[in-house]
């Protein structure tokens, strides 16, 4: 039981002058029941990796296998593979079109021609582990604020409990408020579900927070993967890749530069304050 | 009069009970960098709108330049003043070509031909896009869309551009693009207004404006401001990680890393000695 890529490539443009390969020979197999951060550039072909995994766009060359089966052995099927593989967009608040909150959570439920009272059942499961109230449900969707709307989508997304939950993004542009409720809502669902999160995002702060697992792609390459742990301890590496690293990590990087401080793989000021107590540094 | 000013600026969105923006008195110098945070629904947006004409308040007033937005007659004037760059890079572009995008404004403005030439020349050098002049506009990337709607503006002449999250939808590059596009700017002497979630970037004004429900919570140098880390906090507000680390350890404030490195070295040799 997996998602697994194996020497996968994406070429755009093939045999005109825009040729771009977008994804180069990636292989990974995404660890079950944990989130894992996606980071890289614009250009990095985090997107393009998104759209492969539930069949919105398919490999030049390379095969994808979900639970151990190749997702385009039979093309008529990929539906399937779209309900065991859910994927919410960058802004996926612009795609809320019902007239009711509940109505447009229930959207993806009822095309999976679930029972009414199952559909019912899913719609307020998704609405409490996105935080939303019950009597948002029957307000229209286009009377909330953009968190909101935000949070509606990605429930719309989880009620139809797919085992691997691909999100694109989804804290962009959002205060810190908004995106703490959307990343909450996000490990509420790993948790309840067992289901296992790709979190795609360009914040190196939020995903060292949330995720367990990290990959970094670079050039359509994979530059980088493994637990936060393995990924901070080799702080220079990522400094490299020209990756925005959290304001914290740079100085903790550089505090060891000037030879103060031993350790460099800090990505949470809760990490750094205890490592700079240790040394009897500030209030205890 | 400063450059723009509010009195008990209020906004009041139609069919809402509580306004938008509540009795706020600011005032704008020329040539100022100020950045607005707060969280969503503080009404920090709305305030952004009102500063440079688009809104006309419902209650109180706002002065750009000494005039009235609420004097339709003035609005033409105002906007050749003041301009806006908004959040989403793809709805700002209404030519194919980056240089005819840039030529719109100015264009509409009956500017003669040569003169356009030279605006739109001096545009899209102050914001690093000149040799993307003959590209396609659908083309660039986030950033690069930003800094052609900026050139946009700029080919119009204004004394001030206002900012409406106009990072929110970058990636880290394309956010250090346009902060490095506002500090140009500011430095060639344009009021610049930018509203931010990004502490990060609100750091590099030259002050801070905090909204919460609609009114002005705090306003000071981001040094003032960062200080009241726990009042920030209350208002679901995040400081920079440095900025949260010192205080928690009780240690003079700092906004960059690289501050924060020297103030931490002080103590460290302080223990040693």
């Amino acid at each position: 039981m997996s998602l697994k890529l194996e020497n996968v490539s994406v070429v755009y443009g093939e045999g005109t002058p825009f040729r771009k390969v977008a994804l180069d020979n990636i292989n990974i197999e995404f660890p079950k029941g944990k989130i894992t951060g996606i980071i890289g550039h614009t250009g990095s072909g985090k997107s393009t990796l998104a759209q492969l995994l539930n069949g919105l766009n398919k490999p030049t060359s390379g095969k994808i296998y979900l639970d151990g089966e190749d997702i385009w052995v039979n093309p008529k099927e990929i539906s399937k593979v779209r309900f065991k593989v859910g994927l919410a967009f960058q802004y996926p608040e612009y795609q809320l079109f019902e007239e009711t909150v509940g109505k447009d959570i229930a959207f993806g439920p009822k095309n999976m021609k679930l029972s009414e009272n199952e559909i019912a059942l899913r719609v307020t499961e998704a609405a409490r582990m996105c935080g939303i109230p019950d009597d948002s449900l029957d307000r229209s969707p286009f009377e909330l604020s953009g968190g909101q709307k935000r949070r509606v989508a990605i429930a719309g997304v989880m009620a139809m409990k797919p085992k691997y939950l691909v999100l694109d993004e989804p804290a962009a542009g959002l205060d810190p408020v908004g995106k703490t409720d959307i990343l909450n809502g996000i490990i509420n669902y790993k948790n309840e579900t067992d289901g296992t999160v790709l979190l795609i995002s360009h914040s190196m702060e939020d995903v060292a927070k949330y995720s367990d697992y990290i990959l970094v792609l670079k050039e359509g390459k994979v530059f980088a993967q493994g637990t936060v742990e393995e990924i901070f301890s080799n702080i220079s590496a990522l400094a490299d890749s020209s990756l925005d690293l959290p304001q914290i990590t740079r100085l903790f990087h550089e505090l060891k530069k000037r030879g103060l401080i031993e350790r460099d793989d800090v990505y949470t000021v809760k990490f750094g304050e205890k490592l700079l107590k240790e040394k009897g540094i500030g209030n205890a | 009069m400063a450059f723009i000013q509010t009195e008990k600026l209020t906004y009041n969105y139609e069919g809402n009970l509580v306004p938008a923006v509540k009795e706020v008195s600011l005032s704008f110098e020329k040539g100022s960098y100020t950045a607005i945070i707060g969280h969503n629904g503080s009404g920090k947006s709305t305030l952004a709108k009102l500063l440079c004409g688009i809104f006309t308040p419902t209650g109180g007033k706002v002065f750009i330049d000494g005039m009235d937005s609420s004097d339709e007659e003035k609005q033409e004037n105002i906007r050749e003043k003041c301009g806006m760059v908004f959040q989403n890079p793809d709805n700002q572009i209404v030519s194919s070509v980056v240089e005819e995008d840039v030529a719109f404004a100015p264009e509409n403005l009956g500017v003669e031909p040569k003169e356009i030439r030279k605006r739109v020349d001096d545009a899209l050098a102050a914001v690093g896009m000149t040799e993307y002049a003959h590209h396609s506009a659908y083309k660039l990337s986030g950033g690069q869309k930003q800094r052609v709607a900026i050139a946009g503006i700029l080919a119009m002449n204004p004394d001030c551009i206002v900012f409406d999250e106009a990072t929110a939808m970058l990636d880290p590059a394309g956010r250090r693009e346009i902060s490095a596009a506002m500090n140009e700017l500011n430095k060639r002497g344009i009021t610049v207004i930018t509203v931010t979630h990004h502490m990060n970037e609100a750091a590099m004004a030259d002050r801070i404006v905090v909204m919460n429900k609609g009114e002005v919570a705090m306003d000071g140098t981001p040094r003032e401001v960062f200080a009241r880390v726990d009042e920030l906090r209350s208002l679901s507000l995040a400081v920079p990680q440095v900025t949260e680390l010192l205080y928690d350890l009780g240690l003079p404030e700092a906004l960059h890393a690289s501050e924060a490195a020297d103030i931490i070295q002080k103590e460290i040799e302080k223990k040693c000695h």
